[in-house]
């Protein structure tokens, strides 16, 4: 049941039992907000008792407003307007009682595994997308590209944080913040896009692995034989899939990074060094508007991990460092592939679909292609996880107690990545969120929650 | 209907969305006909608003009322940015792709 301190609680649980749900008054819902019916229930689930007897919405705000007037930090703004209103008058919840993760990681933690995750697939096209640009053109665009995206990114952080300070604590991920700022369409929106681009970054894994085929074993680019070795592909692929507990195997993880970090870009950038090292004069490009699209478009693929800022974000056991975390984590790893990418074709590996199929020496190239295709078929399954997840909680299937968008992070971060926001299940965001709207009536309700001592800890010493 | 096939009917269709969502990645990737053209698409169509548009305009949903006069140019460009390259990237990287077909 929840709990509400003062004379007023009492009652407002007999009127909820008995059904008479008492109105609360237009004074009463201007300081303490307006939820919908929907937003109401949801939150009331969590706070019914053994009985499962939930108060109505009227009664516990009357009860909230009979309880605790003296204390009421968030006053004077509907929720419309909690939402959309100036910050200074909303709520006295500020970073500094958060972060709600003590054992959280640290920065540099955080930015290695946001970098991590930015690391992807993209990375093989950047040298081939310099070669519709140029090397002048290329690298602007690429700044362009990564100041916008970081920008952006920052500019999304600073909106969590900011509902975050007016009370919404239950707001973590992206689709969290869509819904919170612009309602059911901006979860919808965001969440949709999540399912767009996991279902494309996973497309990308098959058409990498196919072309990786044509070139080391030379399977034929018509789409007959693609689509068999593609059908070919599903089958070890499904069996992959069937193991839910692939997203915990590190080895999978660290395989991934080091054919990247190792095999992508430690074998571009020396294999550039020593083409370079001979004098080759960089192929002269005449750049055209559809070429420089393409190229913008590959630039803004290759930060993959782009849905994943947030939940590095919550990973991190300081908040207040999520700027700088993410600045120069994104910073460095554009700067790094537009580097990566330039030289490349400087050194004329961009000639090539894949800058793997440039590699001169046959050995150890071969074996970088085949790593890349094992490392691309062990990791193509948990890239479908999350969207799946997510189809399934829209669809109303919850089989699985990992379900959640928060697992976005741990599945594609196997190896200690951002496991953001674990276990608020049937607890913290919804009474988190009435608690702090009630000014902490409900310490103990707060404190039982995981991650949920420290700020009440907090809030009531105060 | 029992508890107990409401369950195993939850976790049959639980099974089949990656099952169904395997069967499409693996068809999709046969008909594209190499990866360039495929992130042309995506990080045209997609991830340009995801980078670009959504966090500006969540951004100015909340903050509008204390933007200052550079926010909104920048934020400006920054929209204006992704929608081009949305637009034209897409009409772009669509016809290159018909092309190779």
């Amino acid at each position: 049941m929840l709990k509400v301190e003062g004379q007023g609680h009492a009652k407002a649980v007999r009127n909820s039992q008995d059904g008479r749900h008492r109105r609360a008054s237009p004074h009463q819902e201007a300081r303490f907000g307006r939820l919908s019916d929907r937003q109401w229930s949801d939150n009331l689930k969590s706070m019914a008792d053994a009985d499962g007897a939930v108060p109505s919405p009227p009664a516990v705000m009357a009860a909230i407003a009979q309880a605790q007037p003296q204390h009421a930090r968030i006053s004077g703004e509907s929720e419309t307007s909690l939402l959309r209103g100036p910050a200074a008058r909303t709520s006295a919840v500020t970073l500094d009682i958060l972060p709600l993760r003590p054992n959280g990681a640290g920065p540099l933690p955080a930015m290695s595994n946001l970098v991590k995750s930015l690391l992807g697939a993209g990375i093989l096209s950047v040298a081939n997308a310099f070669s519709h640009a140029g090397l002048a053109w290329g690298i602007s665009i690429y700044i362009v590209v990564g100041v916008g995206v970081t920008a952006g990114n920052l500019a999304l952080i600073s909106v969590k944080h900011e509902l975050n300070r007016r009370g919404r604590l239950d707001v973590e991920t992206f689709s969290d913040v869509g819904g919170a700022v612009l309602g059911w369409w901006g979860s919808f929106l965001v969440s949709a896009q999540i399912v767009f681009l996991e279902l494309a970054f996973a497309t990308g894994f098959v058409v990498v692995i196919l072309d990786q085929l044509a070139a080391t074993v030379g399977l034929s680019q018509e789409l007959g034989p693609r689509t068999l070795a593609a059908l070919g592909l599903a089958v070890p692929l499904a069996a992959l899939a069937n193991i839910r507990w692939l997203k915990d195997l590190w080895p999978v993880s660290v395989l991934g990074l080091l054919v990247y970090a190792a095999g992508i870009i430690g074998m571009s950038v020396f294999q550039s060094a020593q083409a370079l090292a001979l004098g080759p004069e960089p192929q002269e490009v005449t750049p055209t508007l559809s070429g420089l699209a393409l190229f913008t478009g590959v630039a803004v693929y290759a930060n993959e991990g782009i849905n994943l800022i947030l939940p590095v974000e919550t990973s991190l056991a300081d908040r207040r460092h999520a700027y700088w975390v993410t600045a120069v984590g994104m910073s460095s790893y554009n700067a790094m592939c537009a580097a990566m990418g330039a030289l490349a074709f400087a050194a004329g590996l961009g000639r090539c679909d894949l800058i793997t199929n440039c590699f001169a020496d046959g050995t150890s190239a071969l074996v970088v292609q085949w790593a890349l295709m094992v490392a691309l078929l062990a990791t193509h399954p948990l890239q479908l996880y999350p969207a799946s997840e997510l189809i399934e909680r829209r669809l109303g299937i919850d089989a699985d107690d990992d379900a959640g968008e928060d697992d976005i992070a741990g599945h594609t971060e196997p190896t200690g990545g951002p496991k953001a926001a674990p276990a608020r299940k049937g607890c913290g965001a919804a009474i988190a969120r009435v608690c702090l709207r009630a000014s902490l009536a409900t310490c103990e309700t707060l404190g039982a929650c995981p991650g949920g001592g420290a700020v009440a800890t907090r809030l009531c010493a105060s | 209907m029992t508890r107990e096939a409401a369950r195993q009917g939850h976790a049959d269709a639980s099974a089949s969305i990656p099952r169904a969502r395997l069967a499409v990645t693996c068809l999709l990737g046969a008909l594209v006909p190499n990866f360039p053209l495929l992130a042309d698409v995506v990080g045209s169509l997609v991830m340009t608003l995801v980078g670009f548009v959504l966090p500006v305009v969540l951004y100015v949903t909340l903050f509008w009322h204390d933007m200052k006069w550079y926010g909104w140019v920048l934020g400006g460009l920054s929209v204006a940015f992704g929608l081009v390259t949305c637009v034209f990237g897409t009409i772009t990287s669509v016809g290159a792709l018909i092309e190779r077909f």
